[in-house]
């Protein structure tokens, strides 16, 4: 009888063993190849991190340049100061705009560059006020409206004006 | 005391034909998963393997990535701290000069109703979204009006109500609303 049942034993065993093979191959290839896949995506996820990162540094190494590039197109350089202030009393009466003496205060900014505060008040029509705004806010300089107070006078169909301007110069 | 009768012995007799076939059935079905498991490792040798050669190549490419990043931050981190105040001061800069005080003027002459008139406005840039309005009614559904129509746009803040010369006069703050 002994050996007969270590046929049986042989027998079952060598099909258990083929089957656990047979799905060990099945899952070794599935495992390789979800295993790929994760890594393909986490390099993905990676890339993405490392070129927001390029770009970011990229554009600070750029940053030098650029800063010179903006300061020399939209402020206005020191020897211009005359010309601004001159320009903006031209504006106001093309405008028909009633003004008195502007009031004008320094602050350095940088070493380089200064800020200029404008303080003013005038009386005109409320369309020739809108006018004078619109174009000093579509000049490509940094001039810039830092308070404004509108108020109808009582009588009249005038308006008067409370105005704080900023204007940057570069040395 | 009770006699077993039943023979055991006779029922160990085997027939060997039968269990001659059963064993070579074993067998065949036995060889026949051991040859598909390695024709399935055999057939996806070469794919895992490049798989596995791109997988470690990846692995190499995300450790040089992580490392760049890793320079990168601290290159961005040196230049943040050398330049921090001239890109803050930029960018307020920019920040201020896109905000156009005639579009809030034309948006406010859009929105009043007839029978109701400016008296005041005033903005402060630094706060540059709001502006403040004093208002003038010709009557109380004006200014109803005028809340209703101010309402669809921005945030309103009633400061105060009062009649004076037969006008229904108010103070308002407006803050736009930001669309999501």
């Amino acid at each position: 009888m002994k050996p007969v049942r270590m046929i049986i034993y042989a027998l079952g065993g060598l099909l258990i063993f083929s089957v656990v093979f047979f799905l060990f191959s099945f899952a070794y290839t599935s495992l390789e190849t979800i295993s790929a896949q994760n890594i393909q995506s986490r390099l993905t996820a990676v890339q993405k991190n490392a070129d927001k990162k390029k770009k970011e540094y990229e554009e600070w190494m750029n940053f030098e340049k650029n800063y010179k590039k903006f300061k020399d197109n939209y402020l206005m350089k020191s020897e211009q100061f005359d010309h601004f202030k001159q320009e903006l009393q031209t504006i106001l009466r093309k405008n028909g705009l009633e003004f008195a003496p502007l009031k004008y205060s320094i602050e350095t900014i940088f070493p380089d560059v200064v800020k200029i505060s404008v303080r003013f008040e005038l009386n005109g029509a409320y369309e020739n006020i809108k006018r004078f705004i619109h174009e000093m806010e579509n000049k490509k300089e940094m001039i810039l409206f830092k308070k404004i107070g509108l108020t109808k006078k009582k009588t009249g169909q005038t308006v008067e004006g409370e105005f704080v301007m900023e204007v940057y110069f570069v040395r | 005391m009770w006699k077993i009768r039943y023979n055991i012995a006779k029922n160990k007799k085997i027939d060997y034909v039968k269990f001659a076939l059963l064993s070579s059935i074993a067998a065949v079905v036995s060889l026949l998963f051991v040859m598909l498991g390695v024709g399935n490792l055999w057939s996806s040798d070469k794919r895992v393997r490049e798989q596995k050669e791109t997988a470690d190549r990846n692995e190499e490419r995300i450790k040089k990535l992580t490392e760049d990043v890793k320079t990168h931050q601290e290159q961005v981190r040196n230049e943040d701290s050398k330049w921090k105040k001239e890109k803050n001061f930029a960018n307020s800069l920019i920040a201020q000069k896109v905000f156009h005080i005639t579009r809030e003027l034309d948006t406010l002459e859009e929105l009043l109703p007839e029978g109701v008139f400016i008296t005041h406005m005033g903005w402060d840039v630094e706060n540059q979204s709001k502006t403040q309005v004093n208002i003038a009614a010709q009557s109380l559904s004006r200014l109803i009006e005028t809340y209703k129509t101010f309402s669809e746009k921005y945030n309103m803040i009633r400061k105060d109500e009062t009649e004076e010369e037969g006008l229904l006069k108010a103070n308002l703050i407006l803050n736009p609303i930001r669309k999501k």
